[in-house]
């Protein structure tokens, strides 16, 4: 299906503007998919979007802080009638503590497993 | 005229006396013969009718045939037959709209007898219907595979076809000797108590994907076309869990397996660089919490099965629509090869977002299904199962859901422009987000379909506000681990999982054998060699056309030989 990487014969449109066209792969079923000069115009060029530019990514992220930071502040303000079966969930921000290191450790010990696992993308071929 | 309404007529009262998912399976017959947009409005109306069929029904409806000796029981219709029923039927209906485009009958004919066959095993109430089924969702569904018409699905889908076929082996075996044991074929509550019991649930197993029973799973449905991957991710695995449910609920050995399953595959999940990979992995996280559910086996926790199988059917084959349609416009579902799509592809990603967010967050069906499991789990005092299940539900959230989106839609925009999703699949994913929404906000109805009374509120403050906080946390965390450099870049790749061993060990070990026994033979075997030849010379010749056994036997002395062997019974019979 795309295991080629066919990039490399990808036809480019409005290439100043770093647009390309989706690469002509065989695929069962697939129809005309390419776009027409002025439908392309109408899409923001490489770099230009919105969730593209740095300062609206700082934007996002600082919303998600101030999102965090309330979340817990409901904690610590106790706005709230916290319960759960086990005395540790009613501590102060458990859960926003326990989901951040569980994420964290999630991607550390899958780094180490790309070490032992990961091989070429055309090993079994 | 008048002809053609009894013919009509004829035919509702024929689809009335079946079982449900026999419409479908009969209609695919037909499929090839029709083409455009009749075939397109005849597959559509399969599942539909199959859905008003089922409708219809009364809740204890029942319907046998007679089998050689057995009592086959075709239909048992209750309350958890009827939830996957219709979970299945809607999975169909949406599934058909997405592949609307496809113009491929053999895959249409496949993926409606690989449904059909599905919503008749979930109504089997006997191990002989339901092994029948079993077997027809392997055959069917194979063709989903191998439709990519492409080497590497060719093989994947030999190795699908062997894994799911053996599989129905199994459950065959198990049948005959639970027969021989216990008399009964019935299809009830059978538990872990004998050999023939033990084999029919590792025939579920295989099917439910435990850990290294598994890897079929992220081998094919990777491999299957656009559209086949679609109907794959609905109906073989959320099979397994009705059977596990069914036969061998409150098994206690499925709870670690079930906590095993939905940690695992995330570590797979965050490295791995095919999004549709990606997605299966995810699969097999939820299937987790389901096998914990079936495993606890309280009224809560099957309920809550019951219901996450609902609302992840739904929001997972949306999951996988999204992708499809990516696929469908780039060519490609690999991340290191996507980004910036959001510009040229906005409703699919929005739908994406809201199939991502139905894993757990509220307002989605994730939300009030998933945390009946993880409550359950609490109630039970499964404190490791729990805290198991709560950081599987970060995990699975973050990479399974958000990184989807992330690297697809969002991202380094790697430039490529191409069309909105055809309008075929908008509306299916449409329609499968409006249903992720739905189930999140009005859970009444779902819990009114489950097989107990539920006395759950999953809207409380304090359950809002901790699984805000769990979610809001994991993608701080998401966010930290970029802009800290510490996030594992998208990069080509193979994992080795355990399919690896029955690609590439099992392999080297039959070569190793061949070696050494050729060695073996090569080095100082001489008299063995010779007897070896002299024996196989004697077979040869009792073999040849003229030899002993070569010749085709008179018919008297076949009969002499039948009457001898006849009476030697007799004696020994005495």
């Amino acid at each position: 299906m795309s295991e080629e990487g066919p990039l490399s014969e990808a036809p480019e449109v409005d290439e100043a503007r770093g647009h390309r066209q989706a690469p002509q792969v065989d695929l069962h079923g697939r129809e005309g998919h390419t776009l027409s000069a002025a439908e392309s115009a109408r899409i923001p060029a490489v770099g230009e979007g919105w969730f593209e530019q740095p300062s609206n990514i700082n934007k996002i992220i600082w919303a998600l802080v101030a999102v965090c930071v309330a979340s817990v502040g409901a904690d610590l303000f106790s706005l709230y009638h916290k319960h759960g079966h086990y005395g540790f969930q009613e501590w102060i921000g458990f859960d926003a503590f326990y989901g951040f290191v569980s994420c964290v450790l999630l991607v550390l010990v899958a780094k180490q497993l790309r070490k032992v696992s990961m091989r070429d993308e055309n090993y079994y071929d | 005229m008048t002809e053609g309404a009894a013919l009509i007529d004829g035919g509702a009262r024929l689809a009335a006396m079946l079982p449900p998912g026999w419409i479908m399976m009969l209609g695919a017959l037909v499929v090839p013969l029709l083409r455009g947009p009749v075939r397109q409005g005849w597959m559509l109306a399969l599942p539909v009718l199959g859905l008003f069929q089922m409708l219809a029904l009364p809740l204890g409806s029942e319907m046998s045939a007679t089998f050689f000796a057995y009592e086959l029981e075709l239909l048992r219709f209750d309350s958890i037959a009827r939830a996957f029923g219709l979970v299945f039927h809607s999975a169909a209906i949406l599934s058909v709209v997405y592949a609307m485009k496809n113009d491929s009958a053999l895959e249409g004919s496949a993926a409606l007898v690989y449904s059909g066959s599905a919503i008749s095993a979930v109504f089997a109430g006997d191990l002989i219907t339901l092994f029948i089924c079993w077997e027809l969702t392997a055959v069917s569904s194979v063709f989903l595979i191998w439709a990519s018409g492409n080497e590497r699905a060719n093989r994947s889908g030999m190795r699908y076809l062997i894994v799911q076929v053996g599989s129905g082996v199994l459950l065959l075996a198990g049948t005959i000797i639970h027969y021989a044991e216990t008399g009964s074929l019935a299809f009830d509550h059978l538990g872990l108590v004998g050999f023939g019991t033990g084999l029919i649930f590792v025939a579920f197993g295989i099917k439910a994907a435990f850990p290294f029973l598994h890897n079929w799973l992220q081998d094919a449905y990777p491999n299957a076309t656009v559209t086949g991957t679609v109907f794959l991710s609905a109906f073989t695995t959320k099979l397994a869990i009705y059977a596990l449910a069914r036969g061998f609920a409150g098994t206690e050995i499925l709870i670690p397996i079930g906590a095993v399953m939905a940690v695992f595959p995330i570590f797979y999940a965050v490295i791995e660089n095919d999004l549709r990979r990606v997605l299966a992995y995810g699969l097999n996280n939820q299937l987790g919490y389901m096998v914990v559910g079936v495993g606890i086996g309280t009224e809560f926790a099957l309920n809550g099965t019951v219901a996450h199988v609902v609302a992840h059917v739904i929001y997972k084959g949306l999951l996988f629509m999204s992708m499809g349609a990516v696929l469908y416009r780039v060519g490609t579902v690999k991340a290191s090869e996507l980004g910036g799509l959001y510009k040229s592809m906005p409703i699919t990603t929005l739908l994406c977002i809201v199939g991502a967010a139905s894993i757990s967050a509220p307002l989605t069906g994730g939300f009030v299904s998933k945390s009946m499991i993880v409550s359950a789990a609490a109630e039970e005092h499964y404190t490791v199962v729990f805290l198991v299940l709560l950081l599987a539900s970060a995990g699975a959230f973050l990479y399974l859901g958000i990184k989807v989106c992330f690297f697809a839609f969002f991202g380094q925009d790697r430039g490529f422009r191409v069309k909105e999703a055809p309008l075929n699949m908008l509306i299916a994913m449409g329609g499968a987000a409006a249903l992720c929404l739905g189930i999140g906000m009005f859970p009444g109805t779902l819990y009114g379909l489950l097989p107990y009374p539920v006395d759950y509120v999953p809207y409380t403050v304090s359950h809002v506000v901790t699984i805000l906080q769990l979610l809001l946390f994991s993608v701080l965390a998401f966010a930290f681990l970029r802009k800290a450099g510490l996030y594992p870049p998208e990069l080509r790749s193979t994992l080795l999982d355990s399919d690896w061993i029955y690609r590439r060990m099992l392999p080297w070990i039959n070569d190793g054998l061949a070696f050494a026994y050729n060695r073996a033979v090569d080095r100082g075997l001489g008299p063995a060699r010779g007897l070896l030849s002299q024996v196989m010379s004697t077979v040869e010749r009792i073999h040849r056309p003229d030899g002993v056994l070569g010749n085709p036997w008179p018919t008297g002395a076949t009969t002499l030989w039948a009457a001898i062997m006849l009476f030697a019974l007799l004696l020994l019979s005495y």
